[in-house]
């Protein structure tokens, strides 16, 4: 944490985002971590219980007394197909003819059909898609689409991490919590977990607008993006070198450390992490393999001098 | 975060001319609407029409929208607007009496905050010097603590430069903290005179 709380008045707590995390959620890891900052000092400490007391006396009651919520959204829908110009009064007939017509057809023809698919712990899927592109599901993640517009609209939300093999054709978009990645045909990756994005770019090009950012980026084969650590980053890998979490293999450079541990956590279906607050700011550079536990353990936690021990299915870490 | 993300996505299909995301946002944001309008006066009726024309406007305009993280601040902007206008209007309708009545419960905004039955001397006091601000000062507080808008967002609903508001929030924020200091030293010379009466 780069602000030096030690200085801040009352009121600078009450302008801060992560103050304001805290009180909203005081058990997140960085609302943890912004406790134990502030607390070292018991000046500070009794500045922010300060902001704390007075934003805790701003409730605000429910003025929400309209009962109204259905009536005002008919005349909404009312309102607005006047504007696009419809006189169904003139030919009530033939407009409920019309609509039953259009209701059979949406309900035959043009019914949304969702489809999920979903892995589970410990789990890589290969999914066909209706287009022939193929999707590899990393461990413990979910894609949906509509299959009735996927020919026209090839639209896909993801939670999680997956790998696109895109075959040609019309636009091709994958939507996550963090933004939006466009595509025109290619192979690419998406890391999508806790708030960070990442997207990887294998064969061909993508377009990549995170949300809370007005520019979009372009990938190139060999290019990749993350929002990691709040800032967005562009970086190069060799393509040929590289190898992924499809082949077994799990790149790190420089990431936190509680990031790898979800991800041996996944992979290897384990239970439960044990571990202590301090391990928070550990960062890890480095690769694991998803072939042997003892070995991935040893490789995450040896270089960082930290003690681990797995024992019916909990893995604990200690400084 | 993913609230606000989900928002954005459903922003985006109103634009492209999907009347189902116009619902979503109704549904989602019908009672911060309300709950705002009926701080500024209390004509009800014309707090409802306004959300009612405000969702109206949107939609007309859906080709034109920009991206925006937060369709809230969007909507609460136009909503702002569409009821000022009306009770501009309806004042000129009326006698001068009623307008002097009307000028004043819908100058003044109200806070209302919840009465919590064992509330402590503390809030209370707080709660006083909250009412005690000006209306102007009520609202940016209320539009940044209770509806969560930034400081920009602010700006654009109440139409004041970036300075102002910062000031409107700052000098409130610093009349609650006079309030809690003072009770606070209170508190302490309690508490002393107690342990030196106890001996």
């Amino acid at each position: 944490m780069k602000k030096n709380y030690h200085t801040y008045q009352v009121s600078d707590f009450i302008e801060d985002k992560d103050f304001m995390n805290w009180l909203a959620h005081p058990d997140s890891t960085s609302s943890k971590e912004f406790y134990e900052v502030i607390s070292s000092n018991k000046d500070t400490l009794q500045k922010a219980e300060n902001a704390k007391a007075i934003l805790l006396s701003l409730q605000y009651k429910n003025l929400n007394k309209s009962r109204n919520k259905d009536k005002i959204w008919s005349s909404i829908q009312n309102d607005i197909s006047t504007t696009k110009g419809k006189s169904r009064r003139l030919w009530p007939l033939i407009a409920v003819a019309a609509a039953s017509i259009g209701f059979i057809l949406y309900f035959t023809l043009f019914r949304p059909e969702i489809i999920i698919e979903k892995s589970q712990l410990a789990e890589h899927r290969l999914i066909r898609l209706p287009d022939d592109s193929f999707v590899t599901l990393n461990a413990d993640s979910e894609i949906q689409y509509d299959k009735t517009s996927f020919a026209k609209k090839r639209r896909i939300q993801l939670k999680g991490e997956a790998y696109f093999q895109v075959k040609k054709g019309n636009p091709f978009s994958v939507e996550t919590a963090q933004g939006e990645v466009k595509v025109i045909g290619t192979s690419f990756n998406i890391y999508s977990r806790n708030d960070i994005m990442n997207v990887s770019c294998m064969i061909g090009k993508v377009i990549v607008q995170f949300i809370n950012q007005q520019n979009a980026y372009t990938l190139n084969a060999g290019m990749s993006v993350s929002n990691a650590n709040n800032t967005i980053t562009k970086s190069n890998f060799n393509i040929e070198e590289h190898k992924f979490w499809r082949d077994g293999y799990f790149y790190y450079n420089n990431e936190s450390l509680v990031q790898v541990m979800e991800e041996l956590k996944r992979q290897y279906n384990i239970k439960t992490l044990n571990y202590t607050n301090n391990l928070l700011h550990y960062k890890y550079s480095g690769f694991f393999k998803k072939d042997n536990l003892n070995e991935a353990i040893e490789s995450v936690f040896l270089p960082l001098k930290l003690n681990a021990t797995f024992e019916n299915g909990i893995l604990s870490i200690k400084e | 975060m993913s609230l606000v993300n989900k928002e954005s996505l459903v922003w985006n299909r109103l634009r492209s001319g999907e009347e189902s995301a116009l619902k979503a946002l109704y549904l989602e944001f019908f009672g911060n609407l309300i709950n705002y309008g009926n701080r500024m006066t209390v004509q009800h009726e014309l707090v409802e029409d306004s959300v009612q024309e405000s969702f109206v406007e949107i939609w007309r305009l859906r080709e034109t929208l920009s991206p925006t993280d937060s369709p809230k601040n969007y909507l609460i902007c136009v909503f702002r607007r569409i009821l000022i206008k009306k009770l501009q209007s309806k004042k000129a309708d009326f006698s001068e009496e009623i307008l002097l009545s009307e000028a004043d419960s819908s100058a003044d905004f109200l806070n209302g905050f919840i009465d919590l039955e064992n509330q402590s001397e503390i809030q209370k006091k707080l709660h006083k010097a909250m009412d005690q601000l000006s209306s102007r000062q009520k609202e940016a507080i209320y539009l940044k603590f209770d509806q969560g808008l930034e400081y920009e967002d602010i700006c654009k609903a109440m139409d004041l430069q970036y300075q102002s508001v910062r000031n409107l929030i700052s000098t409130g924020i610093q009349r609650l903290r006079e309030q809690l200091s003072s009770w606070i030293i209170f508190m302490c010379l309690l508490s002393t005179f107690s342990v030196v009466s106890a001996f």
